[in-house]
């Protein structure tokens, strides 16, 4: 049995589909490759799918990962092959990227890198003079509500003008102390007309 | 969707997917390209839309013509309706984003009389008219068509052209027509008479209706010469032969009907007297196990899916059932993809095929005994005894089910508390049945669903009142009273959404008032519990003076003319009445392969029908001739 990594874009429109839904059609995308997939034991066999790091409604990525099983064989193709077989049969809006063969599972994800383009009137330097203070944004989960401050998880920041606003290239940690980019942007409140997110890079 | 202008709106709505389009196999032409565009609507929602077999063909067979690009809409959620109205954006078609008034022509699927708010209110939304007769030469052709089109009239204020019956050889002849009259420059109201000249074609404001003081119809006829009297439904003959999608657009959404759909036949040869589609789909047409088999092969490959649905008003009435399930398995069980069977007949259900599917994937077993006593069962022509639905109960106990639902009407015509309590008792001895044999460690559920009756027109039952709201509570009230046992779980639907229902399924174009005020007064979605609003629509019926029960309790006159009458379906009003009165007299009609009971409708077919009886008489009429 191989794991197989496969990169893939979701970008566009693809950014209204949540990852459950996501995760409904890249199923039917492995069914449709024609790939020999491994598929779970059971009485409702599915085939083995994870994602490296879920991604939001609202967000775009260049760099999604998804690991699923192929059984060795005769008929499995190379890296190359699969890259070639998932193309074949990729939607609009998401778009395969690379394929890696692993014989172990996905490690995890640490952190990703994000690009935020703010639509602002604010230069560069004042949205990042915002950045330097405490950040506090409220939390919430099911039971209770908190406000934590979200500035010491933002590394790496850049900060550069864009045409009608401001683009902060940004690393947010992922696993147990994951940051959903859209903190920052709930942060920012009334100060953004809208922001576009686009993940960059997983670091695993 | 091809532009961002929504883009803003589409962050503060629940599933923004439902707007966006895109979907994997949806299509796309360049617009600047194409000749013709279409958009279809379905004025529900996404969900439910994405989930409709006939919107998938009918937009499938426009886009396989050259230089027709047909779009879709469905009718936006009220949270995006809010949107659209705050940004004063008009409402637009999924491919594109371009609105509707982009179109030549805008199309309706009338699933539902309930749906009927949304078909306004989409065109509303749209900036389009509402009233046909004030719409000018810029704005897109209505159309609409489905099995509410078989009576048309509540919607005849509003819709230029109706398409009756089947819509897959039909709709692409108007298309053609629609092409050649645009690009000469033919004006709409030639363009309305030229369709009229197709069959299949209603276009209501080419006929005028008058009524007689006591508020019935007097008569009903052309206003112009040449336009036919009558409407003849259209039908494809050779079910193998015509177009069927195979690479229809995935939702990413998870949709009501979220499986590859094979259509197997269409027509029912049982003849349930109170069934609209049991009469109008008829004659009963079926295709071959081969093509069947190759259209889901080549349909779960282009889709993804792992589930496969056959679909049919009566699957075990498709004489090659075990030979397509053989050929089926042969492939599925391998790929891993389940199949499913809806709407089995109790008297035809066999284990051996129950076996065989269920070895994919057990499923839910539903029934339809659809009255409590055989008195009634006779009365409605469901050709079934208790004894029959005990055996296949039985037999589903014994290969391994638990729960079993079992689908009942309130209402029917002649149904008496007797009838009522007989639905408890049939669900008790089903139980009881469960019991007589020692199943260790199972327990049995059996759900009892019970409707409302709504006389539907092209029905036997056309006539009959339906049965007031009230009454029909008190029913639901007593059944639930005699319902006894905790194995038995009780479910029944709303007697006020079923009346409202009735009023529009049996309304006349005087009811087209009512439509257009309740959309004022923002009625829509009324098929949808927490839009529903019994009261308001009674109070626009008192507003405008319309006597609802008109419509829905009046025993209609076997002598007056029906607001349907001059559409021609096939099946007779001769045969029709013939079973309204072996009905009232609880006397069955066997079903059309056991004895053609003569309804006219293999007429339909020229070179083909499916019924020996009818073939041989046409036979010896020619010989005669």
């Amino acid at each position: 049995m191989i794991y197989v990594f496969a990169s893939f874009s979701k970008t566009g429109n693809l950014k209204y589909i949540s990852h459950l839904d996501l995760n409904r059609a890249m199923t039917r995308l492995l069914i449709r490759s024609g790939l020999p997939i491994r598929f779970s034991e059971g009485f409702n066999p599915h085939p083995k799918l994870t994602f490296a790091q879920p991604l939001s409604l609202f967000q775009e990525s260049l760099c999604e990962v998804a690991e699923f099983r192929l059984d060795e064989g005769a008929d499995c193709p190379d890296e190359a092959g699969t890259l070639a077989a998932l193309r074949a049969v990729e939607p609009e809006g998401l778009h395969f990227t690379n394929v890696t063969y692993s014989d172990r599972k996905l490690p995890v994800c640490k952190a990703a890198k994000y690009e935020l383009t703010f639509r602002t009137a604010l230069s560069p330097e004042a949205l990042s003079a915002l950045f330097e203070g405490e950040m506090p944004v409220l939390k919430k989960t099911k039971t209770k509500e908190t406000i934590v401050d979200i500035s010491p998880l933002i590394r790496e920041k850049r900060f550069s003008a864009v045409e009608g606003g401001v683009k902060l290239c940004c690393t947010l940690p992922c696993g147990d102390a994951y940051l959903n980019p859209s903190f920052l942007v709930s942060f920012l409140g009334e100060r953004v007309a809208g922001t576009r997110i686009l993940r960059t890079e997983l670091l695993f | 969707m091809r532009n961002d202008r929504y883009a803003s709106l589409l962050e503060h709505v629940e599933k923004p997917g439902r707007y966006t389009g895109g979907e994997l196999n949806s299509e796309w032409k360049d617009p600047s390209e194409v000749d013709l565009r279409l958009c279809f609507c379905f004025p529900d929602s996404y969900e439910i839309g994405m989930s409709n077999l006939g919107m998938r063909i009918l937009v499938g067979c426009f886009n396989r013509m050259d230089g027709v690009f047909c779009e879709r809409c469905y009718a936006p959620w009220p949270d995006m309706e809010a949107q659209l109205r705050a940004h004063g954006l008009p409402l637009y078609a999924l491919e594109s984003g371009d609105p509707l008034t982009s179109f030549a022509a805008v199309l309706f699927t009338l699933q539902y009389e309930l749906c009927y708010t949304n078909v306004l209110n989409m065109l509303d939304l749209a900036g389009i008219p509402l009233l046909a007769s004030e719409r000018g030469e810029e704005y897109p052709l209505i159309v609409a068509g489905g099995p509410c089109a078989y009576n048309p009239e509540p919607l005849a204020d509003f819709v230029d052209v109706f398409s009756i019956g089947e819509g897959e050889e039909a709709l692409p002849e108007l298309a053609a027509l629609l092409r050649t009259c645009r690009e000469e420059g033919v004006p709409k109201q030639e363009l309305l008479y030229r369709i009229s000249q197709l069959e299949g074609f209603y276009v209501p404001s080419l006929y005028d209706v008058t009524y007689r003081p006591d508020g019935m119809l007097e008569s009903f006829r052309p206003n112009r010469e040449g336009v036919p009297a009558t409407v003849r439904k259209r039908i494809i003959e050779h079910l193998d032969d015509v177009y069927f999608p195979v690479d229809s657009p995935v939702p990413y959404l998870e949709v009501v009907h979220d499986r590859a759909v094979l259509e197997v036949n269409r027509g029912c040869v049982r003849g349930c007297r109170f069934c609209q589609a049991g009469m109008v789909y008829r004659p009963y047409r079926d295709k071959s196990p081969e093509t069947l088999d190759a259209c889901a092969a080549a349909s779960v490959r282009n889709t993804g899916y792992t589930e496969l649905s056959l679909t049919s008003l009566s699957i075990s009435d498709y004489p090659r059932l075990p030979e397509l399930i053989d050929r089926l398995l042969r492939w599925t069980e391998e790929r891993r993809v389940s199949l499913s069977l809806p709407s089995q007949r109790i008297d035809a259900f066999y284990e051996e095929l129950m076996e065989k599917v269920m070895s994919v994937r057990k499923s839910g077993l539903t029934f339809a005994p659809e009255a409590g006593t055989q008195r009634l069962r006779d009365v409605i022509n469901k050709n079934i005894t208790e004894e029959e639905i005990l055996t296949a109960c039985g037999k589903a106990f014994d290969g391994g089910r638990n729960s079993l639902k079992l689908y009942f009407m309130n209402g029917l015509p002649s149904e008496t508390d007797e009838d009522v309590a007989g639905i408890a008792a049939l669900a008790q001895r089903i139980v009881d049945l469960f019991y007589s044999q020692k199943r260790p460690g199972r327990s049995v559920n059996v759900t009892v669903s019970v409707s409302c009756f709504v006389p539907k027109p092209f029905t036997p039952f056309q006539w009959e009142g339906q049965t007031a709201p009230d009454e029909l509570e008190r029913r639901q009230k007593l059944l639930r009273d005699c319902i006894r046992s905790r194995k038995i779980d009780y479910k029944y639907h709303d007697a006020r959404v079923s009346r409202l229902e009735a009023i529009f399924a049996r309304g006349d174009r005087r009811l087209g008032r009512a439509l257009a005020e309740a959309v004022r007064r923002g009625q829509r979605f009324d098929a949808w519990d927490e839009f529903f609003d019994y009261d308001r629509w009674m109070g626009i019926f008192d507003d405008l003076g319309i006597d609802p029960s008109f419509y829905a309790n009046r025993t209609f006159g076997e002598d007056e003319l029906l607001p349907w009458d001059f559409l021609d379906i096939g099946v007779s009003k001769k045969f029709l009445l013939s079973e309204r009165h072996k009905a009232q007299a609880a006397r069955t009609t066997p079903d059309c392969r056991t004895k053609c009971a003569g309804c006219g409708a293999s007429a339909l077919c020229r070179e083909r029908c499916s019924c020996d009886e009818w073939r041989e008489e046409q036979a010896e009429r020619t010989e005669k001739a």
